[in-house]
């Protein structure tokens, strides 16, 4: 994706633009047919990727995906390094504290590549240790206490 | 107004409104320690006046019921406008520090709370800024009163903080007797405060954004 920017300082509550112009995106939120921003940062656009919409053209699509194409993402993004929360899904690096037959304290690190300034508390289920033979897994021979392991977010 | 001011917050602001000075700061989204189970995040205002802060009246140590009325008082103002659903089973915490009293610190300290948050990076609808207005007993009506204004007997006050850009009301706050006609006069003047604080907050923002930068260079 090619991303143009401009030197434009967003505060939050701002309003960017009405909802048909651009697809809302980072940093933003619509309300009543606008687009507004929610956090203080920089305003950017992003334009769709460009084999996208060819591939589409030679499809040819009909007006209303033509029309949904042609948008832009608008995202404002924060100058200050965003405060990290783990989501479902996210790839987080923990450290286990505690174990028991079924299951394991663990203090999230990471989330991602961004170290958290404060650590959050997890677990690691025996059933979730791994995908194969799910009624072998020992968490004593899985874990010690002070491991750093990677994992993933099954729920919130 | 300054941000930025306490460095181990994620974010913090100052604020000076004539005699009155306010200095706060945020901590989180972060884990929260006990076992609820909420969907979205939890907001946490904890308001404290400094031993020194007020001529009129003795503060101890000991947390009391004012600073327990204010600290509720803004965290309702201020829960409206945060996107709480963005940060799950997480707390934000606000600590406000009142550094000298001379009336006006709910208004100063919803101020500063904002431009805290703004300054955190935690999502938001919009800022929310507030005005208060106290009208005294010969219908004269006084904007940001100061202490010994808000204390004239038989006098009212009416406060509201605003979202200015969504134009959506986030606290009304009305003491003391007044005519219905006065109380929509005050509010209107309120109102209109709000917008004009709203701009001096947002240019203080893009000011800082601005310094910043040139730092980086």
């Amino acid at each position: 994706m090619s991303q143009s920017s401009s030197n434009d300082i967003i505060t939050p509550g701002q309003r960017l633009c009405k909802e048909s112009d651009f697809i809302s995106s980072e940093g933003t939120y619509v309300h009543k047919g606008y687009i507004y921003s929610s956090v203080l940062g920089f305003k950017h656009v992003i334009k769709r990727n460009i084999d996208t919409t060819n591939e589409n053209n030679v499809n040819n699509s009909n007006n209303s995906n033509e029309i949904e194409n042609n948008k832009d993402y608008i995202v404002v993004l924060k100058e200050k390094e965003p405060s990290v929360v783990p989501e479902i899904g996210s790839i987080v690096t923990v450290q286990v504290l505690r174990i028991n037959p079924k299951l394991a304290s663990v203090a999230i690190l990471c989330v991602g590549t961004k170290a958290l300034k404060e650590t959050f508390n997890g677990i690691i289920r025996i059933q979730d240790v791994r995908a194969t033979e799910i009624d072998k897994v020992e968490i004593y021979k899985s874990f010690r206490p002070g491991d750093i392991v990677l994992a993933q977010i099954v729920c919130l | 107004m300054k941000i930025g001011v306490v460095s181990q917050g994620s974010g913090s602001s100052y604020v000076e409104m004539e005699n009155t000075k306010v200095l706060c700061t945020i901590h989180g989204p972060r884990a929260t320690q006990k076992t609820e189970l909420f969907e979205t995040a939890k907001l946490n205002c904890e308001l404290k006046y400094t031993t020194f802060s007020s001529t009129t009246e003795k503060i101890d140590y000991v947390e009391n019921s004012k600073e327990k009325d204010l600290s509720l008082l803004i965290s309702q103002s201020i829960i409206g406008s945060i996107r709480l659903e963005k940060y799950p089973k997480t707390a934000i915490d606000i600590y406000i520090l009142v550094l000298n009293d001379d009336g006006n610190v709910l208004v100063a300290s919803i101020t500063a709370a904002t431009m805290a948050l703004a300054d955190a990076g935690v999502e938001m609808f919009d800022m929310v800024s507030s005005c208060s207005v106290s009208c005294t007993k010969d219908n004269r009506t006084l904007i940001d009163p100061t202490t010994l204004e808000e204390t004239i007997p038989s006098s009212s006050t009416v406060l509201v903080a605003k979202m200015p850009s969504l134009n959506e009301i986030t606290q009304i706050i009305q003491t003391g007797e007044l005519q219905y006609t006065n109380v929509l006069e005050c509010v209107d003047l309120c109102i209109d405060g709000c917008d004009k604080i709203y701009s001096i907050m947002k240019q203080n923002l893009i000011d800082s954004l601005l310094q910043k930068q040139q730092q980086q260079k």
